[in-house]
């Protein structure tokens, strides 16, 4: 009876506190530490941009020692294995690991053969950093690429912690105009997949054949 | 007025019909898909084909022709025109998708263009800030929460959907311009409508000749590239809307890059894998 009593004096006073303060103090703490991963995944796409101009828009650059330098800034920029992932899907799953590890290197070369010469017809390009914002374990950070002539082209970049916490960020989609390239290529590598027989070996050997030509 | 209604509502019931059809043959050939609603598959194929070939030796061509020969102030004017004459459509759709403040826009930009910019040959609108923006019936379905339906890809026109099908049909009947052709004694309207469609088609293939050669030339599968772009821009409520912020939110906002599943950290055995 006494208990009762308490909690019946007790309530009210927690309802009314709540009701009167919502959430107040615990909030900056989080909220800073957000403001700077943020600001982190800024600057990390920032000197993306930087490098990615000043390393491959030049048109005289030899294109071997450009698919090199575009190897380099896959490998420090972009987390290409959780993409192979993703981009397959729930083959990824099913697949043997000699498969996958197979898949992932084609991918990477790939990648590099149809990405790195996009960058040859560059000139006077610039990017800008619009804004960012944490959604989940990602941060998304939105830019614009400037060209001297004709109108800037959106481009949202999708990074994630290696580690959380250690500011090491990878890209994991790039999203141009609102077609993100990861779900562009997990769509295709999918239709690649079920017209070979529904298995990765079929993807890897039309990747092969790509290669090649 | 009743007789125009009778003929469109019949073009629709046929088309879908057709549609529907071709959805039933090609059901029994299709195979599983985990990313595209393409039943169809198989015909889409097809046409695709044939619209690249037709692309190959006649539309692409043109394209780079006018892209290459004509000089800039004249395709700028082709464009100003053509999109002045789009514009009373896209009012409608504005007006129906009731985006107001996007529809006074359209409204205004049509009045200088077809005054001040000399029937609409200059786009002085867009230096007093009124800036262009597009509009279909297939976007205004889209807002009024119906979804794509299966992909289909269409003879001449390309890549669509059931949705946006009858956005196509729709926006015919529905374009002011097009009415005003029909009940105009003048001459022949037929050709006017063709020639229109012919330039605008001329027109947007010149802005994506790189960037279609590079996607076939890069891509595995050009035709599931393309249906994958064509979704990715056509299904989205903040794709439809043209990037802009929902007014009142009607549309649910979704965001297929976003909302992308990612997280591979609680499948077992990945990552080892991975390394």
């Amino acid at each position: 009876m006494i208990r009762f009593g308490r909690l019946f004096l007790i309530a009210p006073a927690l309802v009314v506190a709540l009701l009167a303060a919502p959430a107040a103090p615990a909030a900056p703490r989080p909220v800073m530490l957000a403001e700077s991963v943020r600001a982190a995944a800024e600057h990390f796409i920032e000197t993306l941009g930087k490098e990615a101009i000043l390393g491959l828009a030049d048109r005289d650059l030899d294109d071997r020692i450009r698919a090199q330098r575009f190897a380099d800034l896959l490998e420090n920029y972009f987390d290409v294995a959780r993409i192979g992932r993703f981009v397959l899907g729930r083959h990824w799953r099913m697949a043997a690991a000699e498969e996958r590890e197979q898949f992932l290197k084609l991918f990477n070369r790939y990648l590099i053969a149809a990405y790195a010469n996009r960058f040859k017809e560059y000139s006077g390009e610039g990017l800008t950093v619009e804004n960012s914002r944490q959604k989940g374990k990602d941060v998304f950070v939105d830019s614009l690429i400037t060209r001297p002539d004709g109108p800037p082209t959106r481009v949202n970049w999708r990074l994630r912690e290696t580690e959380p916490g250690s500011g090491d960020f990878r890209i994991i989609d790039v999203v141009i105009e609102g077609v993100s390239m990861s779900i562009t290529q997990r769509d295709e590598f999918n239709a690649v997949i079920q017209s070979r027989g529904g298995r990765v070996a079929g993807l890897n050997a039309a990747l092969e054949e790509k290669l090649a030509e | 007025m009743i007789n125009k209604n009778g003929v469109s509502w019949r073009w629709l019931r046929n088309g879908a019909a057709a549609l529907v059809l071709a959805a039933g043959l090609g059901g029994c050939a299709s195979v599983e898909n985990d990313f595209a609603n393409d039943p169809i598959e198989p015909v889409n194929r097809i046409i695709f084909n044939a619209n690249r070939a037709v692309d190959a030796v006649f539309l692409r061509p043109v394209a780079l022709w006018y892209r290459d020969i004509t000089p800039a102030p004249v395709k700028e004017s082709v464009r100003s025109f053509v999109r002045n004459l789009g514009a009373p459509l896209v009012l409608a759709n504005d007006l129906l998708q009731g985006e107001g403040e996007r529809g006074l826009i359209t409204a205004q930009r049509f009045l200088i263009n077809s005054t001040l910019g000399v029937a609409g040959l200059f786009d002085v609108a867009e230096d007093f800030g009124l800036v262009y923006h597009d509009e279909d019936f297939g976007q205004t379905l889209a807002v009024w929460g119906i979804g794509g339906g299966p992909y289909v890809m269409l003879p001449l026109l390309g890549p669509s959907n059931l949705r946006d099908t009858v956005g196509l049909v729709a926006d015919y009947f529905l374009d002011p311009v097009n009415y005003a052709a029909r009940n105009w004694r003048g001459g022949d309207y037929e050709a006017g409508i063709t020639g229109r469609s012919g330039v605008e088609a001329v027109d947007s293939r010149s802005l994506t000749i790189e960037q279609l050669d590079e996607i076939e030339r890069t891509s595995l599968d050009y035709y599931a590239a393309v249906r994958s772009l064509y979704n990715q821009t056509r299904t989205r409520a903040d794709a439809v809307r043209n990037g802009a912020p929902a007014e009142g939110a009607r549309a649910p906002v979704h965001n297929d890059a976003e909302d992308a599943f990612f997280d591979f950290e609680e499948l077992p055995d990945e990552i080892s894998a991975a390394k």
